[in-house]
This record gives structure tokens, sequence and C-alpha cells, in this order.
């Protein structure tokens, strides 16, 4: 059922999703008018949309799935016995959740890692939505310098990103050995 | 494989040797389409990209050449720094909310081993 709760949002497109954002936290936004409306606040928080808040706050809203998936994928693999041999030798629970469940669901965790950090790393339209234009990211810059028709600095940018986000993935792979431990 | 080899090349039994070279190009067939698609929606766009990013521009056209201009203007501008600190510092929030929700999202999802379901099994 939660699963099921994570999968409806991404039969609309990304965009809808981010824009459905703004009259959620605008000004006058949802957010805003229950706040005042308790009395909790004398005026709307400005720093709710367009800031860097707002641009974290859909990016999770948006990548949790890529993460979630990989994760869930790897606890399901997970032989059940090996949690009540945990339990029979007198594991808590937490013991249980530190040094069985964990270690087995790090390659879950770093090919989710990768999908998150190489989607945030080329996001713009988040950035740009979210933001207001008050933040910028590389992707962002990119597609300026793109409209501008600087397209060699848009391809010189571009690799030295791809450069970056292969080192993030290298480093990644390097500390969890996905083929090792699937 | 190498034994493979030898024991052709020691017999030297051309029948023999047919089939043995036939299935290595199958194998090469079976990977073809992935290679061809990667290489043509991955790689080539890729290499272009890297081509042109030596190109010279100005504000009517790209000129052709080799020039590392492009590569200076985005590593010598402070700029671009602050924006791939910025990047990097969304990168590293997101990425750290993502894996928290992510996994306990997952770890209570009803099909993995969520602690309801292992002691439902048990008892």
């Amino acid at each position: 059922m939660l699963f099921l709760i994570c999968t409806v949002p991404f039969l609309t497109s990304n965009i809808i999703r981010m824009i459905s954002w703004i009259p959620v936290l605008g000004r006058n936004g949802l957010v805003n008018s229950t706040l005042i409306q308790l009395g909790l606040v004398p005026q709307p928080i400005e720093w709710l949309l367009y800031s860097d808040f707002a641009v974290v706050l859909a990016m999770v809203h948006l990548y949790t799935l890529f993460m979630v998936t990989p994760i869930f994928n790897t606890l399901m693999r997970i032989d059940r016995s090996l949690i009540e041999a945990a339990r029979d030798a007198g594991a808590s629970p937490f013991q249980i959740l530190w040094t069985v469940i964990l270690p087995l669901a790090r390659p879950g965790m770093a090919i989710g890692t990768i999908f998150v950090v190489t989607l945030v790393m080329a996001d713009y339209s988040t950035v740009q939505v979210m933001s207001g234009g008050q933040s910028a990211s590389v992707a962002l810059m990119m597609k300026n310098q793109m409209s501008l028709l600087q397209y060699p600095a848009a391809a010189a940018n571009a690799v030295v990103l791809l450069a970056l986000v292969l080192l993030l993935v290298g480093a990644i792979l390097r500390v969890v050995d996905i083929r090792k431990e699937l | 494989m190498t034994v493979a080899d030898q024991i052709t090349v020691t017999g030297s039994s051309k029948p023999r040797r047919r089939p043995l070279s036939l299935a290595r190009v199958a194998s090469y067939l079976q990977a073809l389409p992935l290679a061809v698609i990667l290489g043509f929606f991955l790689l080539l766009p890729i290499l272009f990209l890297l081509v042109v990013s030596f190109w010279d521009y100005d504000f009517a056209g790209l000129y052709p050449g080799f020039i590392t201009l492009n590569y200076e203007d985005v590593l010598g501008s402070w700029v671009t720094w602050k924006t791939y600190l910025n990047t990097l510092k969304f990168a590293a929030i997101v990425w750290g909310i993502t894996l928290f929700a992510g996994f306990w999202i997952a770890y209570f999802s009803p099909f993995t081993s969520g602690p309801r379901r292992s002691r439902r099994c048990c008892s």
C-alpha cells in the first residue's frame, strides 16, 4: 500500500508535480494561509517558495522513489531465516537492523545513491521553477548558455560535469561493490 | 578458450574449426543490437559533445577548430565553481534525505522483511 502510494504521483509528469507545489507553498498558499488562520505566524513565511528549501523539497518529492525501489529490491531478497537466526541468538531489534539488514541493503542503497546523485546533478527544471531563478545549478547554467547559442561553452561545461559525475559514481562503486554483494 | 584454440590449431582441421568461429560470431551478433543502440544514442552524442567543446564561437555562429578557451572559461570563473558547489550541496542534502526516507519506506513496505512480517512468521 505504501509502495502504491509512492507510485501514484508518477502517473503525472515531473514538471506538473513540481508546479503543483507552488499553490501549496506560495505566499497566499495552503501552508501559509493555514498557519495564519491558526494564529501561529503573524505574517506569511517568505522562505517557503522560491528558496533552497523549496528546491530540496521538490527534489526529495521527485526522487525518493528512485531510492526506495532499489532498497526495496535488496530488502526483499534478504533471507528471512537470517533475521530469525539473529533473533534466536538474542539480538535486539535495533541490533538486527544495524548488523543484519543494513549491511545486506547496502547494494540497493548504492544503486539508489547513483540514481539520485546523477539525477540531482543533471536537474535544471526543478531548480529553475522552485528557486524562481534565485539559485543556480550546473545544468541550469548550461541551459542558459545554450539559449544564448553558446553551444561550445555549454559543451565544455557538460564535459566537466560528466567527468565529475563519473568520478562520483566511481567513488560510490569503490565504496560498495555492487556486483559482489548483489 | 585458449585451450580450445590450441586444440584447433594443433589439429588444424578446418571443418572442426568452423563451428567454433561461427559460435563466436553468433555471440557478437547477439551483443550487436545493444552495442549499436548505445553507440548511436550514448557514445556518439558524447563524442559530438567532446568535439564541439573545443570549437570557437561568437554571437553569430560556431567555428570548427581546436581551442581550449571554453575550458579556461569554465574552470577559470568563480561563478562556475560556486554553481558546482551549489549543485553538490543540493545533491548532498537530497541524497541524505532520500536515503533516510527511502530506507524506511522500503523497510515498512508490506512485502519486505519489516518487523511486522517477520514477527508474524515466527509466532
